[in-house]
């Protein structure tokens, strides 16, 4: 069984091992890495479906490993794996087409339906998802951001919106490409609108708090929430 | 007061006792007019001594020789009277007694006009003409006194007598005539030359009258003319007046008390001065020994002083493309919007200085409320930065290196857990349980703790909406109802009518009534009711929110330290790290309310309570403070 080629770059050796294990038994093909160049060895020989990045590998940041995988091309979609706190620059992950955060501790539930998730975005469509329908449009902004192309993604999630205006999760990633787009303002009001339309959308609440907080203090902790966790 | 009246009284009193001194201003007045006063006297006096001579001459020559020229015409009708009397009457005839007494009386007329003639004797020649008179008129006279004796009216060798009296009278009448006319020209000469001398005198008074008119003006205008410019000259600021005393008199003093008004003057600006430049000499140390810039700015929003910080930070952005956004800062405060003193990092300029950032807040001062100015003191807030930035990173880094093993050993025990990578036997599954449950127990430790020190860094913030105390509670309630029914208790919901909105982070408030909910579960006796409630407060400005529950309660004595760090009631069972109520502790703090415990009503329970301030009353937003 193989469901696809997954990259685990973490300097933690327990912590590769039992997301190894966790992922494993789901069918994935897990490939380590415990450094940065290690992790950059390792993308000349394979090719992956998704890389799971903790922003913290030792002494080397992890958005500095996610920017030089772009500068030399490698567009797979990443998985951040963050501690409370440790998102600098979320808007910086953002630009490199990261919008998937996954906060420590992780239970093997939530790491696998995430993983499948991406993995699912970039394949081919579900039988079950029409095409054209509103879980169509909001996949395929997904995959667009993770794929940097920002201006198809806003097109695409404009589209889910229309088809459905009461999707808080749409909302929000409507306020994340605002985000990645440096329109804070515009950001600010999507997410305030996905916490209208569901008070208790954590993913939303989240974001709105970084911005808060990026309006208040030109930083945040808060890491980006794309609203894909349960 | 006293020594102010001292010297004038003292003044006042020399004045009296000198009386008269050539010191006094009035007494040289005086003296300058005195001259002119005996001019006048001797120019009067003499005019009068012309008037009284040229009058008095006039005056009894004139009655002298007017009597005497009446003395002789009234000698001359009575002697005509007589010759006509006698020549009337009839020649032998006894003459009528009236007649004889009118002539008597007649004759009485002529010797009183010759006696007055003879005492009336002014003119030269006048004395013998007057002899010649007597002689005839005594003969004509004793002719009449002879005629009448005989009673006959014989009057031989009267008329002839008659003529020599009448010409010698006649005489004395030219005599005296002729007097009157010389006078009457001598006068009128004495009159022109004493026009002439008049006229010379008003002639030689008028330049000498000017000369010590001049003189007086000059002794009295010119030190006043000295004391006007000197005053002028202090006025400009020219402090170094000094005035010479030349005299004694009122001038003199006033010239001494200019000299003394400028000397306090100048005492006084030497103080000033002196005390301006210690001021200015001490500000510009500690201005120039900031570190922080300081920027002065004029009324005008031109910048009119710096110090040597504020110099070498300008100079160090000059090159670059960062702009201090000092003037627009200082010209609101200038136009009069009132002071800018923020507090929070948010309105810190950010600034890169030798590829280093730093944080500048800038403080805005108006001198007069603006009228006079601006100071901006850019606070240097680096540091504090800094140091938020290692809080911020300690807990960024604790929370990495707790949380990272804390993941594997949790997902490690979820994997055996599921089985599948492995079956597991009954006791295998009873000890990873067990496992599991501290696992969660540190996770929650963990993360109670990072909430903490992130509230206590004032770095949890979020954002606060104004919200309605009801749908805060029911929300609280509808999360809760699953943890209290499974503990056997029930949610009760009790909120007073017009309770006024609060402005609060609905989740940070969340957490605080799951926190307060929780715990009244824990305690609260099976089937008991846990009480939501809340009320409006302080006449309004504030809203009570409280958690009742039917438990135990908090003896007195621990109600104070139950919101402390780890701390547990005696006797508690050891379940949590007892961090819950310090963190709700510290959520209430950052929304300026406070949190307590008391009795509940009736005496069975307790009831956690929180103040919170009504929406309006509320802060906007909450900032770190510095």
């Amino acid at each position: 069984m193989n469901n696809g080629k997954i990259y685990l770059i973490d300097d933690e050796r327990t912590i590769r091992l039992t997301f190894r294990f966790a992922l494993e038994t789901d069918g994935y093909d897990v490939h380590e890495a415990a450094s940065a160049d290690e992790a950059m060895m390792g993308f000349k020989s394979e090719k992956y479906d998704l890389v799971v990045l903790d922003l913290r590998i030792g002494e080397d940041n992890g958005l500095d490993i996610l920017a030089e995988m772009r500068r030399r091309g490698i567009q797979t979609p990443t998985l951040m794996i963050t501690a409370y706190g440790s998102i600098r620059n979320a808007v910086r992950a953002m630009q490199l087409g990261a919008i998937d955060f996954l906060e420590k501790p992780i239970e093997p539930v939530a790491l696998r339906k995430i993983v499948a998730e991406i993995i699912g975005r970039h394949g081919p469509r579900p039988k079950a998802v029409i095409p054209g329908s509103f879980e169509d449009c909001l996949r395929e902004a997904k995959r667009l951001v993770n794929l940097q192309a920002f201006d198809p993604a806003a097109e695409k999630i404009t589209e889910a919106l229309r088809l459905d205006d009461k999707s808080p999760e749409a909302h929000n990633l409507r306020g994340v490409l605002h985000e990645i787009c440096g329109d804070l303002d515009g950001a600010k009001k999507a997410y305030g609108r996905a916490i209208k339309l569901d008070s208790r959308h954590e993913a939303a609440q989240q974001n709105m708090r970084r911005m808060f907080e990026l309006f208040n203090f030109g930083r945040s902790e808060e890491p980006l929430h794309l609203g894909d966790r349960s | 007061m006293q020594s102010n009246l001292q010297p004038k009284h003292s003044r006042m009193a020399r004045g009296k006792l000198k009386g008269f001194s050539p010191d006094m201003l009035r007494n040289r007045i005086l003296l300058g007019v005195a001259p002119l006063i005996v001019l006048l006297m001797m120019t009067g006096g003499y005019a009068v001594w012309l008037f009284v001579q040229l009058g008095g001459a006039v005056n009894t020559t004139l009655h002298e020789n007017y009597t005497s020229i009446v003395a002789m015409r009234d000698l001359k009708d009575a002697v005509l009277r007589i010759d006509q009397t006698f020549a009337a009457a009839p020649a032998g005839g006894t003459l009528p007694a009236e007649t004889r007494a009118a002539l008597d009386k007649e004759a009485t007329v002529c010797g009183r006009n010759v006696d007055a003639e003879l005492r009336m004797i002014t003119e030269p020649g006048e004395s013998e003409a007057a002899r010649q008179l007597k002689a005839e008129a005594d003969i004509f006279l004793s002719q009449v006194a002879a005629a009448l004796a005989q009673e006959t009216g014989a009057t031989a060798g009267l008329p002839r007598a008659s003529s020599k009296v009448l010409d010698a009278a006649s005489t004395i009448q030219g005599i005296n005539e002729r007097a009157m006319t010389q006078k009457d020209h001598r006068a009128r000469d004495t009159a022109r030359r004493s026009t002439r001398v008049m006229i010379l005198a008003i002639v030689a008074a008028l330049p000498i009258g000017l000369f010590f008119a001049y003189r007086l003006s000059g002794i009295v205008l010119s030190p006043i003319r000295r004391l006007t410019d000197s005053a002028r000259e202090l006025g400009e600021g020219n402090l170094d007046q000094v005035l010479p005393i030349s005299s004694h008199d009122e001038l003199g003093q006033l010239a001494d008390a200019f000299n003394k008004m400028a000397g306090k003057l100048r005492l006084y600006r030497q103080t000033t001065t002196d005390e301006l430049v210690h001021a200015r000499q001490a500000t510009e140390i500690v201005f120039a020994a900031l570190l922080d810039p300081i920027v002065i700015f004029s009324a005008d929003g031109e910048i009119s002083y710096q110090n040597p910080a504020s110099e070498r930070l300008r100079k160090k952005l000059a090159g670059t493309e960062t702009v201090l956004p000092l003037v627009p800062l200082a010209m609101k405060v200038l136009q009069g919007e009132g002071d800018y003193l923020p507090e929070s990092f948010e309105q810190a300029i950010c600034v890169r200085v030798d590829n280093r950032e730093k944080f500048l807040l800038p403080r805005v001062i108006g001198l007069r409320d603006g009228g006079a100015g601006a100071v901006v003191i850019l606070h240097d807030v680096t540091r504090f930065r800094l140091l938020d930035d290692v809080k911020t990173n300690l807990v960024a880094t604790v929370s990495h290196e707790l949380k990272t093993p804390l993941t594997s050993i949790r997902m490690a025990v979820y994997l055996l857990l599921e089985e599948r990578i492995g079956a597991l036997n009954p006791k295998q599954t009873e000890l990873l349980i067990a496992s599991r449950d501290d696992a969660e127990r540190l996770l929650d430790l963990i993360n109670n703790l990072l909430d903490l020190a992130k509230l206590e860094s004032g770095t949890a913030v979020s954002e606060r909406r104004a919200s309605s105390p009801e749908n805060l509670i029911r929300h609280a309630a509808d999360d809760a109802r699953e943890l209290v029914s499974a503990a056997g208790a029930q949610i009760v919901v009790q909120i007073e009518s017009n309770v006024p909105a609060v402005a609060v982070s609905p989740d940070q408030l969340g957490h605080v009534f799951s926190n307060l909910i929780s715990n009244a579960a824990k305690h609260s006796p099976a089937g008991e009711e846990i009480v939501l409630a809340a009320r409006s407060d302080d006449e309004g400005r504030s809203v009570r929110f409280s958690v009742t529950d039917r438990g135990p309660g908090v003896p007195p004595a621990e109600r104070e330290r139950v919101f402390d760090k780890f701390y547990r009631l005696p006797g508690e069972p050891r379940e949590g790290a007892g961090l819950g109520l310090a963190i709700c502790r510290e959520i209430v703090r950052a929304h300026e309310g406070e949190i307590g415990v008391v009795a509940a009503p009736g005496g069975r329970g307790s009831e956690f309570y929180f103040n919170l301030p009504a929406a309006a009353q509320a802060a906007p937003a909450h900032s770190p403070r510095i």
